[in-house]
């Protein structure tokens, strides 16, 4: 925590309300569940870039779209195993 | 050089050696500066806090609106003790002074080292400035500007100046976070 | 058999000393006053100023200078002075200052200085109410030295030193009586008495301090035994810095948050005293950050040419708490107290031997040794579960090669513990809570941020209760098998017809009771609960445990 500068924590906590409350107006399925698998890894996407200068904001989307890639690609995984399935 | 950004404001304390902003509205200030922070780099800040006071993180992203990316220079001043020697140790650069009064105490040589220089400078503070009276008497040329939040954005409210007399600038919120456009629209007619 | 020095006060033309066993000794002397004036002389037509010295000294930046000592016959004089003059020199305190030169020491004998702890009565006298420890009561708790009774009537104690709350003080007869509500510091009587002898300074003077006050006066001898001006503050300016400077520089501990779940046969690692022993090893202080560059950083550089104040006065206390914490575990965690205050007064905007830049310099290098200490980890094939500010969780084999490794590399002592299992938390949102965690050390569990100060006693029960259970476990698997419902039930039951001392729940020293229009103040008596508020908190914080487990 640093003395001048918010906490960081406390920055990307709210960058996530910010996007919480857009999403409870759009009143999507997809992006609330999207929201909480971004809620469960932002703390780890926190840890890995401790020591760059990244703005929360920044933070927040780039765990986005890390949700976004692993959604993906178990729908790829799935995809495939059906699809080798079938020619079994 | 510093600046606002708003170019009616600008052009109306273009003259003067000293502007106060000042609101009660601590979130709405809180912005203003570090716009001004921003758009006026090259430049050299004073924070007056024990803790908090600056969001670089809000800086940079003024940084990219004005695509600014020229250096910011702070030191930091934790006790009224601290304050007169921190400015004076600023020498004779243009300076934002953020919170100038904010242990509200040390008036005398906090002011005298702001006078001392002849820079110029942008002070931002924190405190309802009309009731709590000015601090510099009318020998400085010294502007002071109120910040309010009004029903549709904000607005400037010119309490003292040596160029014009008392007239509100609405502004919106928006504009806040923005380019403001050189047309000042009807308002050009009216000073 | 000499008695010891309890504790000392000033009087005209000396000091009065009170002894142990209930003895007084009043000793003769002046008072030494240090100023800054340049007229003196003036300063003796006070009658109480007996005559001055010209001394030199030297400032905190290590120019000479010139200090007059006045010594006066009493403190009237001293407060007189200290209106209308530049008075230095106040800490450690004037009254202080006097018993050392006497070659008197607050807790050690009269005439002889051994270093055993002193052999004194304390007590400790608490009225309780029926919502426990208050000002006034009928039933009192009656401590003397490690034996605890309980008094049905007003008891009549008699002790050395004494702790007494509220209208306790009224039954005790002591020379050195500490009145629990005025204190501000977190440790015991005998504490207090810890901190009095290191910081040579009499009880009375830090009974009711902050630990800044014994924590600075320890730096203070310091720099008074090498003869440095200490005024009472320090302007200072900052360096002049890019803001992407104070961005790096800006920040607190690492942390690298935990996955939650449940973990097998893992190892807590701790930095002993991390943040005073980077400040002792790369010798931290005001006058040392960015005076030369012996030790150049990508942050600020260190002069090693002198030992620095705060580095000088932590080292002893850095052993000392070591040494203690074999023989008493009491008198250990007063040192670790100032131990762990004396990182942040380095950064204290008042704080007089630190700035800013030593406070950045030893996070920066705690965090570069967590870094380090997770990177070897990972080089000898354990793995990082979880890592804090100064301590970190792995698990693995090779612990005591690893302890070994990172002790040399870094040159800081290390202490480490095996946990049966640990349980990391969520918070509400999902994210991991690093502050909140369960573990079990071989049958003794370790429950942070779990049961909070301000629950109601029901809840803190079931709490103790849960983890009793867990206790009995041995694995993660084992965990999971735990069932917690019945008790709950029990519980659940019990906060329907509970005792009125269930229901309290302690703000801020004060304690409450939720009734059926509100919280109301315990003191005033018991006057019903509102049942459903007790029923639902359990039910809340039961859904959480069960949770947790479920985790695993």
């Amino acid at each position: 925590m640093g003395r001048t500068q918010p906490s960081y924590t406390m920055a990307v906590n709210r960058e996530l309300e910010k996007l919480e409350r857009i999403i409870e107006r759009l009143h999507s399925p997809t992006l609330s569940l999207l929201l909480e698998r971004v809620k469960e890894k932002v703390r780890y996407t926190q840890s890995a870039s401790y020591d760059e200068l990244i703005d929360p904001y920044n933070l927040v989307y780039f765990t986005l779209i890390w949700a976004l890639a692993e959604e993906c690609e178990k729908w790829r995984s799935t995809y495939l195993t059906l699809i080798r399935s079938k020619e079994e | 050089m510093l600046t606002t950004g708003f170019p009616f404001l600008d052009e109306i304390i273009k003259r003067d050696d000293i502007v106060e902003f000042f609101s009660t509205d601590y979130d709405l200030l809180r912005i203003f500066y570090h716009r001004v922070i921003a758009i006026s780099a090259p430049v050299y800040v004073v924070v007056v806090s024990e803790r908090g006071g600056l969001d670089p993180y809000l800086i940079g992203r003024f940084q990219n609106v004005f695509d600014n990316h020229a250096e910011v220079y702070i030191r930091r001043a934790f006790k009224a003790e601290d304050v007169p020697i921190t400015i004076d140790s600023m020498g004779d650069n243009d300076l934002i002074v953020i919170d100038p009064y904010h242990h509200r105490k040390n008036y005398t040589k906090i002011v005298s080292s702001l006078r001392k220089v002849r820079s110029r400078k942008f002070l931002f503070s924190f405190m309802d400035r009309e009731r709590e009276g000015s601090i510099f008497g009318s020998h400085t040329s010294h502007s002071m500007i109120k910040l309010v939040k009004s029903a549709r954005g904000f607005k400037f409210v010119i309490a003292k100046s040596v160029t014009s007399r008392e007239i509100e600038i609405p502004s919106y919120l928006l504009d806040l976070y923005s380019k403001v456009s050189d047309d000042g629209g009807l308002l050009k007619y009216m000073v | 058999m000499e008695e010891y020095v309890l504790d000392a006060y000033p009087v005209k033309g000396g000091v009065k000393l009170f002894l142990s066993n209930f003895k007084e000794k009043i000793i003769r002397t002046t008072f030494p006053v240090y100023a800054i004036t340049d007229n003196p002389d003036v300063v003796l037509q006070h009658p109480e100023v007996k005559y001055y010295e010209e001394e030199k000294w030297k400032t905190l930046n290590g120019k000479e200078a010139k200090v007059y000592r006045f010594e006066v016959e009493s403190f009237d004089a001293y407060y007189y002075m200290r209106k209308r003059l530049n008075v230095v020199n106040e800490t450690p305190t004037v009254l202080s200052q006097t018993l050392y030169r006497l070659g008197i020491k607050p807790f050690r004998r009269l005439n002889s200085s051994d270093d055993e702890f002193p052999k004194v009565t304390i007590a400790k006298v608490v009225p309780l109410d029926w919502y426990g420890e208050s000002l006034k009561g009928k039933v009192f708790e009656v401590k003397i030295n490690n034996e605890v009774r309980r008094f049905y009537e007003k008891p009549e104690v008699e002790a050395d030193i004494t702790e007494c709350l509220g209208e306790a003080c009224n039954y005790v007869k002591s020379n050195v009586k500490i009145r629990i509500e005025k204190k501000r510091s977190p440790v015991s009587a005998k504490g207090l008495i810890e901190w009095s002898l290191i910081s040579l300074t009499p009880l009375h003077e830090i009974a009711y301090a902050t630990i800044g006050k014994v924590l600075t006066t320890n730096e203070a001898w310091v720099a008074f035994k090498r003869r440095i001006i200490i005024p009472k503050i320090v302007p200072r300016v900052e360096k002049l810095r890019r803001l992407e400077n104070i961005m790096m520089a800006d920040k607190g501990g690492l942390i690298l948050f935990p996955q939650p779940g449940c973990y097998d046969n893992v190892y807590q690692v701790d930095f002993s005293s991390m943040y005073p022993s980077l400040i002792v090893k790369y010798n931290i202080s005001a006058e040392t950050v960015d005076a030369c560059d012996d030790i150049k950083t990508e942050l600020h550089s260190i002069c090693l040419r002198e030992k620095g104040i705060i580095p000088e006065a932590l080292e002893w206390l850095i052993k000392r708490k070591s040494e203690l914490k074999r023989i008493d575990k009491e008198r250990a965690e007063a040192i670790k107290w100032i131990l762990v205050a004396s990182f942040g007064y380095l950064g204290y905007r008042n704080s007089l031997f630190g700035k800013i830049e030593a406070y950045e310099m030893v996070t920066y290098l705690a965090r570069k040794t967590l870094r380090r200490t997770m990177e070897i980890a990972e080089e000898m094939g354990l793995k990082v579960l979880h890592s804090i500010i100064d301590s970190l969780v792995v698990k693995g084999d090779n612990i005591d090669k690893f302890i070994e490794r990172v002790e040399k590399e870094t040159g800081l002592r290390l202490d480490h513990k095996r946990y049966n299992w640990i349980i990391f938390t969520t918070t509400k949102n999902d994210t991991p809570y690093p502050t909140r965690y369960i573990a079990n050390m071989n049958g003794e569990i370790i429950a942070k941020g779990l049961i909070r100060e301000n629950m109601p006693n029901i809840v803190k029960s079931f709490l103790k209760d849960v983890l009793r259970g867990l206790s009995l476990t041995r694995t993660c698997s084992d965990v999971k098998k735990v069932r917690i419902r019945d008790l709950y039930e029990k519980y659940r039951k019990r906060t329907i017809n509970g005792e009125p001392i269930d229901y309290v729940i302690w703000i801020k020293g004060v304690p409450y009771v939720r009734g059926i229009k509100g919280f109301y103040d315990a003191r005033l008596g018991y006057m019903g609960r509102d049942v459903n508020y007790y029923i639902n908190y359990l039910r809340r914080v039961y859904d959480d445990v069960e949770e947790v487990i479920s985790r695993c």
